[in-house]
């Protein structure tokens, strides 16, 4: 613009700067609406409950595959919007259990309200093999109706009926009664605490646990006599991965001066999560993980105690006989 | 089985022996063994005789003869289908019906002390209740201090017909004239564990205080009393010194984390009694402090549970204190000593 001149948009006529004004106004609210929406994706207001339905709805999984929520009888999805390391000991578990199921009769799916990378990357290195479904778009949120601050989790049959839908996740344990349930229309109940494999006299179960920086697969059984081991320690609290700093801690100092201790962690425990901590702690003895769950020790006895995060020692004699068994509080 | 009662009472005498200092006696819970098998029971009741327990992790309900131990019947499961329940907050008996507040699933579902299906009444989806009451006319009381009030009335279906009871500041609870956390602390120093009698009397336990309020069957406050002053002391400076790294019994209520300070409210048979659980660590220790209905206090106890877990809720049968944990197998039970009463 040269000196003088007066300002294009002052030049125009009369109707043509009320087009631009319009124009720039149009503008300015489609600016801020994206942002708006930017900043606040999805809220929702309402939940699922038993008897409403859904429409038939997918999602593309961490592999790209397109997964239907109504594919099978009885789908079990859980949608994270909050993450927490509860979360992704949930999708192991998930993962192991859906392993077990009749493939015809149930699917586990995870969906995520955002990228969750833990869980990705977890996906990626075959430690979790249900589907997890990245909503980005929030479609799915928006079919079921969920609220943005809360996780929840579905029981939703093939015509899109929500059997169940609660505002929570599924413990490990209710999803398996729930499968059973729903699916083979019984549940098998732990019906007696003495019936449990870690009873005092009995000898340690046939646990399959591996070196977690081996890699190496051996039998607990076999570890304990090769070793002339006395101690198992496991860790199998409600939780693992919410103390597992405090854990590695105490671990690391108990071993440096008792080489008659072999510390298994619970197969519900991410073994990247647990290598990642070890490491940085520069451990270097054999740390064990159960490979598969064997009721009693995941849930051994007393051991669950939300106040304190505990472990339980089991000492054994030469033969792997149990001897005793000692709760151990870590804080 | 008197021989056994008397037993299980002098077992748990000598156990309890130089684990106390402030009062004559003792209280040293044992496991029952009729129902030592439960997976993690947390709710029970007891009525006519009979407890009834509610199992955490699998959902069914076992009901059980208090003297002979013999289970009499067993209902429920997880889900959401009529006549199951998903972690149910809280559960009463109240005419013949057991009653559970099986939240998570928006609801009341009522029983037949059979184990019947009988009925379910909508809660509000918002309600976040850890605890209810019924009442004589099938009215049922919620605690969600959001709402501005203390106890939130409906009736069986889900309609709210009136609200009672005035906030507390924590600073009044607490009796430090501390006001800087009041606001930050209004709902969660409100968080409240209910108890009712047949008279439709509602008795409140704060769950963050060592207070209790009872109110009338009109709303009216009857009076409001602080547990013995040795147990307040140690309760509010438990509270205060609180630090959630260290663990221990706590919870967030939706806002801050705070400690359980009052974990259990239950009234004897006779319904002239009423018994305070409260901690007094955040772990095994506890108090136990007794009331009559009218608001005298009568005793107290401080006692280390020795149990694998915390213990976490009690209720009264005709001559035992039955309690259960947070999240360990078995369900346990002391005679209630003659000490403790009159």
């Amino acid at each position: 613009m040269r000196a003088g001149e007066a300002p294009a948009f002052m030049a125009a006529s009369k109707s043509d700067r009320i087009l631009l004004m319009c124009g720039a106004l149009a503008a300015c609210l489609g600016f801020f609406a994206v942002r708006l929406t930017q900043r606040t994706p999805y809220q929702g207001n309402s939940h699922l409950r038993r008897g409403d339905s859904i429409p038939s709805i997918s999602g593309r999984d961490a592999k790209g595959e397109l997964v239907s929520l109504t594919g099978a009888p009885f789908n079990f999805i859980t949608y994270l919007n909050i993450q927490h390391p509860r979360n992704t000991q949930y999708a192991i578990y998930a993962s192991y259990l859906s392993q077990r199921m009749d493939r015809s009769k149930a699917n586990v799916i995870i969906v995520t309200g955002g990228a969750y990378p833990d869980l990705i990357h977890m996906v990626e290195t075959g430690e979790v093999k249900i589907p997890i479904i990245d909503d980005a778009s929030f479609e799915i949120a928006k079919a079921l109706h969920l609220s943005r601050d809360l996780n929840a989790s579905f029981v939703i049959d093939k015509s899109g009926r929500v059997l169940m839908g609660v505002p929570t996740v599924f413990s490990p344990e209710d999803l398996r009664e729930l499968y059973q349930s729903y699916s083979l229309g019984h549940v098998d109940y732990f019906e007696n605490a003495n019936a449990m494999p870690a009873t005092l006299g009995a000898q340690l179960p046939e646990l399959a646990v591996r070196d977690l920086f081996t890699g190496k697969l051996t039998s607990l059984h076999d570890l304990v006599v090769s070793k002339r081991a006395k101690r198992v320690w496991f860790f199998v609290a409600e939780c693992p991965v919410c103390s597992i700093d405090s854990f590695l801690g105490e671990l690391k100092t108990r071993l440096a001066t008792d080489h008659e201790l072999i510390p298994v962690f619970s197969s519900r425990l991410p073994a990247p999560t647990l290598r990642s901590e070890a490491e940085h702690l520069h451990m270097s003895d054999n740390v064990y993980v159960a490979t598969s769950e064997i009721s009693g020790f995941e849930d051994l006895l007393f051991s669950r105690d939300l106040s304190n995060s505990p472990s339980v020692i089991v000492e054994v004699d030469g033969n792997g006989k149990i001897i005793q068994i000692t709760s151990v509080r870590l804080f | 089985m008197k021989i056994v009662r008397y037993s299980l009472f002098f077992v748990a005498v000598l156990a309890s022996i130089n684990l106390f200092g402030q009062t004559a006696g003792g209280l040293r819970f044992v496991i029952w063994p009729a129902a030592k098998q439960l997976a993690k029971p947390i709710l029970m009741a007891y009525s006519n005789h009979q407890l009834i327990v509610n199992e955490e992790d699998s959902g069914r309900t076992f009901i059980y003869d208090d003297f002979s131990g013999k289970q009499l019947n067993e209902f429920g499961g997880l889900g959401s289908e009529q006549g199951r329940t998903f972690h149910p907050a809280a559960m009463v008996v109240r005419r013949e019906q057991i009653i559970f507040l099986d939240a998570l699933n928006y609801r009341l579902e009522s029983f037949s002390i059979n184990g019947q299906f009988s009925q379910e009444s909508p809660i509000p989806g918002d309600s976040t209740s850890r605890t209810f009451a019924v009442d004589s006319h099938g009215n049922f009381y919620l605690n969600d201090p959001s709402r501005g009030s203390l106890v939130q009335v409906y009736d069986k279906n889900g309609t709210a017909i009136r609200s009672f009871g005035k906030l507390a500041n924590l600073s009044e609870l607490m009796r430090n004239g501390d006001t800087k956390n009041d606001g930050a602390y209004r709902d969660t120093a409100n968080q409240a564990v209910f108890a009712m009698d047949d008279q439709d009397n509602l008795y409140v336990g704060y769950i963050v205080a060592p207070v209790i309020r009872k109110y009338a069957s009109d709303g009216s406050l009857v009076f409001q009393r602080d547990l013995p002053e040795q147990v307040f002391q140690t309760l509010t400076s438990l509270f205060g010194s609180y630090d959630k790294r260290k663990g221990g019994l706590s919870s967030t209520f939706g806002g801050p984390q705070v400690p359980y300070i009052i974990k259990s409210i239950a009234l004897s048979p006779l319904q002239d009694k009423l018994y305070v659980l409260a901690a007094n660590d955040l772990f095994h220790k506890n108090s136990l402090a007794e009331f009559r209905t009218s608001g005298q206090q009568l005793d107290w106890f401080v006692f280390d549970d020795g149990l694998p877990g915390s213990l976490f809720n009690i209720c009264v049968g005709d001559h035992d204190l039955y309690g259960t944990t947070l999240f360990s197998h078995g369900l346990y039970v002391t005679p209630i000593p003659p000490g403790i009463s009159e």
